[in-house]
């Protein structure tokens, strides 16, 4: 395949690395990628599907009579960040953490959509949620297998470097608060002789 | 009446002669005419602290209060020995002169003012003019801090037990001071619900301020609010909230700061659970934000009207259905009838044969293969017991026991069946 043949496969969906060797040359990777940045669009690797893909290079402007195929509102981006959460985020810091920076558990990350469920539970309903998973599917974002959720090629590519140190700030921050809504429920069961048996 | 026949340093009545200065019309001079903008004289801060100063009221009057104690706390800082009308008057150098006297003159006749014992024609504060005086000046800040709100009510009780009020006129200020500290342990669990780390920060801040001030009331009081005629009750809710704000509040401030962490997380510090916990906890728009602007894959696949047009084409182009031909007559075996067993009469057999083991479970032989031929075994079952049981022709040489309990089969696709216990009749005998 040609550069033109190879963007055109791109853009309409991620291809296995070994489907396209052609990327593998500096040199038609680089054409790829002027070609795509012309268009607004990057080439991007995710490296855990081994699959190469585009995707938009920013942002959409807004428009008002715009009607983009898939447009991720903040529903579709609140379950998406709790998916990398569990399958991209977690999977790293157990790396992060381990003493040889492997995950000890790589491999084992899925995510059970009636778990995901129980979390978003009191905001989104069963069916909406599986709506929005679907729409994530097909973009790319998740993958099912088994029945379990797992990363897609394009979740791989998702994240950009302060990305993990802002799910980093707000778990600290939400272990911080729970321990505190503990401690003061603690207080008052101890100040509150009624609160006891 | 002549405005010297009653203001007089002296103390005499009223209507006695009283010093000349005072005596330039200073009816015309009601109310009193302020010749500056009232912003640029102490008046508005003194307007925040009259309805504190309430209790003042009988001294003051009821009468242009707010300039009578304006002016008597300038007088206030007028040499002790004493002072004239015109040292009050460039005192006050924003309010008329005469204004200023007829003010002078409301506040001797109220009491407030006594004539210098030193200098004839002079005047001083009486003590109580100088407490109400001291008590304006010391609340005329432009407004109450709140950080300092239980150190001015812990001032309050010194400084009722200090003019030897009785005790309950401390009791009052002790328990706005303990609903403060109350306040303060709901203000800072409802910003720790919120999630508002700032300003839970900040009411930590206030609170470590307040329960300061309060442990050095308690220490302070002790004796009088625990003392007979006391607020033993009172004095122990104040102690059980004062601890349990110090210590919230040291949590609240080791946790934000990190100090705390060793034991905020005890396990690892990201984990499933950890997870889990997050995702509950934040709400849509906090996750959203993590995700940003997700790069969206650019579109779907090209498609051409001319390659749909020509699939269309393919599709109609195939052959519709046609009939299945209907299949060649062909003859079909036909079996004589002696042939074919009786199943009701096969049934009655087993359950004889069942019955000739002593005691047997119908689900021998009802259950094997499938569950179709389960249950049609089990219904030529009854169709046996009806025509040779007891209430058929009486032939049948097994009796059937069934109970109301189930047994697991978990086989031949059948997963329970009822319990019957087939036995051979009472007196009965088999036939070999």
């Amino acid at each position: 395949m040609n550069a033109g043949e190879l963007c055109r496969v791109l853009l309409v969906g991620s291809v296995p690395a070994a489907e396209v060797p052609e990327l593998s040359s500096d040199e038609v990777r680089a054409e790829v990628r002027r070609r795509l940045d012309e268009a607004g669009c990057e080439l991007a690797y995710s490296a855990d599907a081994d699959r190469w893909v585009a995707r938009l290079a920013g942002p959409l402007p807004h428009l008002e009579g715009h009607e983009p195929i898939v447009r991720l509102g903040q529903t579709e981006l609140a379950v998406l960040a709790a998916c990398w959460l569990h399958l991209r985020f977690l999977p790293a810091e157990r790396a992060r953490a381990a003493p040889d920076g492997v995950d000890p558990d790589a491999g084992d990350d899925a995510l059970d959509p009636g778990d995901l469920a129980e979390q978003f539970r009191g905001r989104l309903g069963h069916d909406h949620l599986d709506d929005l998973v679907d729409r994530l599917k097909q973009c790319g974002f998740l993958t099912q297998r088994d029945g379990l959720l797992r990363a897609g090629p394009l979740l791989g590519t998702f994240e950009d470097p302060g990305t993990a140190e802002q799910a980093r700030t707000l778990l600290t921050r939400h272990q911080r608060l729970a321990y505190l809504r503990q401690r003061a429920a603690e207080l008052r069961a101890d100040g509150d002789p009624s609160a006891t048996d | 009446m002549a405005v010297e026949a009653w203001l007089d340093p002296s103390g005499r009545p009223a209507d006695s002669p009283g010093p000349a200065d005072l005596a330039v019309g200073v009816d015309e001079s009601w109310p009193p005419a302020v010749v500056e903008p009232e912003a640029a004289t102490p008046l508005p801060a003194v307007d925040r602290v009259l309805p504190l100063l309430g209790r003042f009221a009988t001294l003051i009057g009821p009468d242009q209060e707010r300039v009578k104690l304006t002016v008597l706390c300038a007088l206030a800082r007028q040499p002790a020995a004493g002072w004239r009308l015109p040292d009050a008057q460039e005192a006050v150098p924003w309010l008329e002169p005469q204004s200023t006297a007829r003010v002078v003159e409301e506040l001797s006749g109220a009491g407030l003012l006594l004539p210098a014992a030193t200098d004839a024609g002079a005047w001083r504060l009486s003590d109580e003019a100088h407490v109400v005086a001291a008590v304006c000046s010391a609340l005329s800040a432009p407004q109450l801090d709140q950080e300092r709100l239980v150190r001015v009510l812990a001032a309050t009780v010194t400084l009722a037990r200090a003019v030897g009020a009785p005790d309950e006129a401390a009791f009052g200020p002790f328990l706005a001071a303990a609903g403060v500290l109350e306040r303060d342990l709901d203000a800072i669990e409802r910003r720790i619900a919120e999630g508002r780390e700032e300003a839970l920060l900040e009411a930590a801040a206030t609170a470590r301020a307040h329960a300061a001030d309060m442990a050095a009331l308690l220490q302070q009081h002790a004796e009088l609010l625990t003392g007979s005629g006391g607020l033993g009750d009172a004095w122990e809710r104040a102690v059980a909230a004062l601890g349990r704000l110090e210590t919230l509040t040291d949590d609240v401030v080791a946790t934000l700061s990190g100090k705390a962490d060793d034991r905020v997380r005890r396990g690892p510090r990201s984990d499933r659970s950890a997870m889990r916990g997050l995702v509950a906890a934040s709400g849509l728009a906090t996750l959203a934000a993590l995700a940003g602007e997700a790069r969206l894959p650019p579109a779907v696949g090209p498609t051409h009207l001319g390659t749909a047009l020509a699939a269309l084409d393919e599709h109609l182009a195939r052959p519709g259905p046609q009939p299945v031909p209907v299949p060649e007559p062909a003859a079909l075996p036909v079996e004589p009838p002696e042939d074919i067993p009786d199943f009701t009469t096969l049934a009655a057999q087993a359950l004889e044969w069942l019955a000739g083991r002593g005691e047997a479970v119908l689900s021998e032989w009802v259950v094997g293969g499938s569950w179709a031929e389960a249950t049609g075994r089990m219904a030529a079952v009854v169709e046996a017991w009806s025509r040779h049981g007891p209430g058929g022709d009486g032939t049948l040489r097994a009796e059937l026991d069934a109970s109301p309990v189930l047994d697991a089969v978990g086989h031949d696709e059948v997963a329970a069946v009822s319990r019957t216990l087939v036995r051979q009749p009472a007196g009965g005998e088999l036939t070999p």
